[in-house]
């Protein structure tokens, strides 16, 4: 009998991440995974339906696990607007900043027709609780009411471009830009100054 | 008295690589994988170059498989283990 080993589903799924990120979408195969996994095809078709199947599965993981982390030590209801912004934003760089790869392989998955069947369902508890942070804000006063997509490219947006600035080579000119916790300090506190009422 | 349990026989995974590559193809193949007894969920992976045909079955040998597809007029071979 063929036990589901989960070890081996861990390593299929990081290879994965490495040769979609490596050769894109068009460039994954069935074949090219088994022959870097070293395993057979006959293996991965035991734990997958089909390629696509495995993509998908692969994406949920990944996603799961960086919502995971990003709600470490979140608490929506007794944090507030500065504490929870705070939190989120230190989250999200260091689970960018420890899964470099994984951030690139959702960014090859956001542009594709799979992702629809990722973002289903895992966002689920991550979108409820964002909500819940956000209404309690607006309650106490520290938050404009403001839409969903107005709010996140305030709050957000400047967090991931300074993560952007740093993966890149060069930012204007020549020079490098390094991420720093004072920088990231700088425009969260810009950020919380846009947003208060 | 009936505790329930019942031994069921388990499910195996078979897989081939084939030359089912259009969806003709498998208006062609799919009657005879729908008939036959055993299986229980069947699909071609048509995006992978092998063509991958995956069947959920019990009590079934490859060899059946294979004499079934290779019937019906495609080639079909196990993939090794």
């Amino acid at each position: 009998m063929r036990t589901r080993d989960e070890n081996k589903i861990c390593e299929l799924h990081r290879r994965t991440v490495e040769m979609i990120v490596r050769d894109g979408l068009d460039g994954f195969g069935v074949n090219k995974l088994a022959k870097a996994a070293g395993v057979s095809p006959a293996t991965i078709y035991i734990y997958y339906k089909d390629r696509e199947d495995l993509i998908v599965q692969t994406a949920i993981r990944v996603t799961e696990r960086m919502l995971k982390e990003s709600l470490d030590g979140f608490d929506p209801d007794n944090m507030s607007l500065e504490e929870g912004l705070r939190n989120q934003w230190q989250n999200r760089a260091r689970h960018f900043f420890n899964n470099p790869l994984d951030t690139q392989f959702m960014e090859k998955m956001r542009y594709s027709h799979l992702y629809d069947k990722v973002s289903k369902d895992v966002y689920h508890t991550f979108k409820e609780m964002m909500g819940r942070f956000c209404h309690n804000a607006i309650k106490r006063g520290e938050l404009i009411p403001l839409s969903t997509e107005v709010y996140w490219s305030v709050a957000y947006a400047p967090l991931y471009q300074l993560i952007k600035f740093h993966s890149q080579d060069k930012t204007f000119g020549d020079t490098k830009f390094h991420f720093t916790e004072e920088a990231m300090e700088q425009a969260l506190q810009l950020v919380l100054k846009a947003l208060k009422p | 008295m009936n505790n329930g349990y019942i031994a069921a026989p388990i499910t195996e995974v078979l897989v081939f690589r084939t030359n089912i590559r259009f969806k003709k193809d498998l208006r062609q193949v799919g009657p005879f994988l729908d008939k036959q007894p055993g299986i229980q969920r069947w699909n071609v992976d048509r995006e992978d170059s092998d063509k991958v045909l995956r069947i959920e079955a019990r009590h079934l040998l490859p060899q059946d498989i294979i004499h079934l597809i290779t019937r019906a007029g495609f080639f079909c071979e196990e993939l090794p283990e």
